[in-house]
């Protein structure tokens, strides 16, 4: 019996992972509706917040984007755009050639993730590291994120250790202290030796001319205070107006990314710092990459996530499924979404994402900009069925469509349903029926009995 | 790609959409109240405490603070114009050495303001000699004027971009990365205090 | 998620919609919920050349089908204005919610059709709460319950109607079981094309309810009950689940109220 890629990938997936990545979901879900409790315990408050921070996003983005420009340029950060991946590559290349730099560390970005920007930089062999504890682990196992707040989900602290040990980081030691000591060891000296710090950004606020940044645990700070050029890869949908509007999405990020009133550290960054051990320079690119194509459409919605995780913690699926089984930078609910539409001519290879969904909506339920998730699903299998791209085991529905609009054959075929009573269906091994009888039973098949009743009954 | 042709990029893009007119909201809309019960400085303290950061309202208290921490030597940022006296107990050094990054145990430095409602230090450029004073040591002191708490985060968010670089420290670096388990100290400070004068 | 329309039509003259599902399989449910409806005063009609809400074409993505279908929905519900009473919140969120969905790019005239349908469309236990203002079933039934709240009554006035009206019958107890607001994995056809996950969320949702020992499992669709019993009865455990219409229709024969 043939598997959808992410049907069979769960198959799959071992147990240690799949209990450690449907743990963490649960427990950032549970965690995100507490802290919301706390935080605002009157009713509607929450509702409320979420319903600005939709209409916020709704605002002009052409002329935030445009404001933004001058204002950043106005604080002396050099403003760059890139319409694709590769365009990005070249010009943050360009950039580290220009200054002579050799070693670069990397603030947790999934816009640099997008671009795979790693791999391509080391090819040119410039050192590059992550310095996020889990981009780190996982960077050391060539792995990609599995999640997009908390990479390294899917290890265990044994694995970690092991890793650690092998890329000569540190010696065997699984006490989680003792791995995340281990690590700030070894990222202290790079971060003092680093010549350029590469970052992306939770927000660009166009009044203000400032990129925002949101992390927990100092490496951020870091690499700015560790190298003298500061380069951001920023998706332009981050433009918000002001430091009033960031109000909002304050309040409202961390508490539902991982349950805390708000990230350790908020970093306000208007170009070169003015401080010793600051950067001297900033570079901000922003890139498109598909997303001036998902403004023009009608998913454009899903351009006002904020990137918290909420909805994959929340997702039924992806917590039986983990990151990686949807072979795209952005995953879950998210990315069943975001992923098809950025891949652009490449989007009939990810048309079967958008179907790896029960539509139980539970996700829109806890997204801070209350994007539609569920209904800009549907419109994506409206897409990919329009666009024809073939998606395994999918089910034809014209014959039925047929059926459901030909009311007298209806009436006349349904009864015939009690035949299939006396068939062996149960050991049908193919198609719809056997994948379904394989961990099911059906009931007694009862056709047309209703409205033999109501004929009798009206 | 250049300027212009980005920018009449994402403008064509958005022609079909409709944008809407920036919702009005104010304070009642985003401020949290639980977290803003109390005078400003009693809110600052308890939501800063929450998260594990330390408070300390007195140079003795100071001193004693960093002596239970084992500390011998220490950075004071060249922006504070005091020592607290507590050049008499630890080796004071008034700049950072990327050479020995290691020597110094604390760093004390300016906050520039706080935030009551987010238990939030706020730390800008402006205040601050050596970013690596506030970064590196495993203990960071920032020394903070009662007077300069504000008491909610959107009159702090009003009052943050007036210099290059502003950073909001809600208490010691953290991570959660290795089995979702809490760690303190990661990269930043494992030890967050607040001087309060 | 799925939020109605605030404006619906209410009134006690209606037209029954049975879904596709008890047609075909589950005519008990359908038979309960047209005598239940009738004890609290409603006058039912069974438009006959009603078949199905279009769901199944419509969450495979093709809308096309789904249009189709939905068009020959309201055709046959075309005789009158009733409110259409129907067994499923899944077909009822689909009609009052989606429908507008699959007809985003029609024409003007006929997406205010499709507008002024979704206003005519209540799941049952909605209806008979928030249209009829019924409070009480009555009638009797010993049992403690587990309640599966299908995820197409997200936002819906239908698990607080349920809840209402199950505690309004003498001797019921609801109980309280681990994850209830999470997915069953039925997800219509997403049960036969993603098999592995969609039976490993049900078999978690059979054991979680099972594990509190309920004497039955009511819910507002049969959809989740039919994914549920089949994962239940293919692994021998006893899962004795019911519609709420045959529930509340049991009761009410307990009490006399009905035969």
């Amino acid at each position: 019996m043939s598997l959808q890629p992410i049907d069979s990938f769960s198959e799959k997936l071992s147990p240690s992972v799949k209990s450690a990545v449907g743990g963490a979901s649960r427990a950032g879900t549970f965690a995100r509706e507490k802290i919301f409790k706390d935080a605002y315990p009157e009713a509607g408050r929450v509702e409320h917040l979420r319903t600005l921070a939709n209409e916020i996003k709704s605002a002009d983005l052409y002329e935030n984007l445009k404001l933004a420009v001058s204002s950043l340029e106005a604080n002396g950060v050099k403003v760059l755009f890139a319409s694709d991946t590769e365009d990005a590559r070249a010009q943050i290349l360009k950039i580290i050639r220009d200054k002579g730099a050799k070693n670069v560390v990397k603030v947790k970005s999934m816009a640099t993730e997008e671009i795979e920007l790693n791999h391509f930089l080391q090819a040119q062999n410039i050192d590059v590291v992550e310095t996020d504890l889990g981009e780190f682990i996982i960077q050391l196992d060539d792995e990609k994120p599995s999640h997009i707040v908390k990479p390294a989900m899917h290890r265990k602290r044994d694995d970690i250790a092991r890793t650690f040990e092998r890329c000569k980081v540190a010696s065997y030691n699984e006490d989680p202290q003792g791995i995340t000591l281990n690590a700030r060891k070894f990222l202290r000296k790079k971060y003092l030796a680093a010549d350029v710090a590469v970052s992306g950004a939770n927000f660009v606020l166009a009044r203000e001319g400032a990129i925002v940044l949101c992390t927990n645990e100092g490496n951020s700070r870091f690499s700015m205070a560790g190298a003298k050029t500061h380069i951001a890869l920023v998706g332009f949908e981050k433009v918000i107006p002001s430091a009033k509007e960031l109000s909002v999405y304050l309040n409202l990020l961390a508490r539902s990314a991982t349950g805390q009133h708000s990230t350790i550290y908020t970093e306000f960054v208007r170009g070169a710092g003015s401080s010793k051990n600051s950067p001297e320079e900033m570079y901000l690119i922003f890139l498109d990459n598909g997303r001036s194509s998902v403004l023009s459409g009608e998913c454009a919605e899903i351009l006002k996530c904020i990137r918290c995780g909420a909805c994959m913690n929340r997702c039924p699926v992806f917590r039986l499924v983990s990151g990686h089984a949807y072979r795209a930078t952005y995953p879950g609910p998210l990315g069943i979404i975001l992923s098809p539409l950025l891949a652009g001519k490449d989007f009939a290879k990810f048309a079967d994402l958008p179907k790896a969904c029960t539509l139980c909506g539970a996700c829109a339920d806890v997204c801070p900009s209350k994007i539609p998730l569920a209904d800009l699903v549907l419109k994506m299998r409206d897409y990919a069925k329009r666009s024809g791209a073939k998606v395994p085991n999918d089910i034809n529905m014209k014959p039925f469509a047929f059926l459901a609009s030909s009311p007298r054959l209806w009436r006349l075929g349904v009864p015939l349903n009690r035949l299939a009573n006396y068939l062996p269906l149960h050991s049908l091994g193919f198609g719809p029926l056997g994948r379904w009888f394989k961990s099911r039973t059906l009931p007694k098949f009862n056709g047309g009995k209703f409205r033999e009743w109501f004929k009798k009954n009206g | 790609m250049d300027k212009n042709a980005f920018l009449e990029t994402v403008k064509a893009a958005q022609a079909k959409a409709k944008t809407k007119l920036l919702p009005a909201f104010g304070l009642a809309d985003v401020v949290s109240n639980p977290r803003t019960v109390g005078t400003p400085k009693e809110a600052f303290m308890r939501n800063f405490k929450a998260t594990g950061g330390k408070v300390l309202e007195s140079a003795q208290e100071l001193a004693k603070f960093l002596e239970e921490h084992g500390c011998k030597c220490g950075i004071i940022d060249e922006k504070l114009e005091d020592s607290f006296g507590l050049d008499y107990k630890f080796k004071i050094l008034r700049a950072f050495d990327k050479s020995s990054p290691d020597e110094a145990d604390f760093a004390l430095s300016k906050a520039s303001m706080a935030i009551a409602e987010g238990g939030m230090l706020v730390l800008k450029d402006k205040d601050t000699s050596d970013r690596l004073n506030t970064i590196a040591p495993w203990i960071h002191v920032a020394v903070l004027d009662a007077a300069d708490i504000v008491p909610t985060l959107f009159d702090g968010l009003l009052q943050t971009a007036d210099n290059p670089y502003s950073i909001y420290v809600a208490g010691p670096s953290k991570t959660a990365d290795v089995e979702g388990i809490l760690i303190e100290g990661v990269h930043g400070p494992g030890v967050q205090a607040c001087y309060i004068i | 998620m799925f939020t109605p329309p605030s404006d619906r039509i209410k009134g006690a003259e209606v037209s029954f919609m049975a879904t596709c599902l008890c047609d075909a399989v589950f005519d008990d449910a359908a038979k309960c919920a047209v005598e239940v409806l009738r004890k609290f005063g409603a006058k039912v009609d069974f438009p006959q050349d009603q078949t199905c809400c279009g769901q199944p074409a419509f969450n495979s993505g093709d809308f096309a089908s789904a249009r189709r279908v939905i068009r020959s929905t309201m055709r046959a519900f075309s005789k009158n204005e009733n409110p259409i009473v129907v067994p499923s919140a899944s077909c009822a969120a689909m009609l009052f919610h989606s429908a507008a969905i699959a007809f985003r790019n029609e024409s003007e005239a006929e997406r205010a059709q499709v507008e002024r349908f979704s206003k005519r469309v209540w799941e049952f236990c909605d209806y008979l709460v928030n249209a009829l203002g019924a409070t009480s079933v009555g009638g009797s039934y010993s049992a403690r319950i587990a309640v599966h709240n299908s995820c197409h009554g997200r936002g819906t006035g239908t698990p607080d109607a349920l809840k209402k009206l199950l505690l309004s019958i003498e001797g019921t107890e609801l109980a309280e079981f681990e994850n209830s607001d999470e997915c069953c994995g039925f997800g219509g056809t997403f049960s036969v094309v993603f098999p592995q996950i969609s039976a490993e969320l049900g078999l978690a949702k059979v054991n979680a309810i099972a594990a509190v020992k309920p004497d039955v499992i009511i819910a507002a669709d049969t959809s989740c009950l039919l994914h549920q019993k089949g994962i239940a009865d293919k692994k021998g455990i006893h899962y004795p689940a019911m519609h709420a219409s045959q529930f509340f229709h049991a009761a009410m024969r307990n009490g006399g109220l009905l035969k």
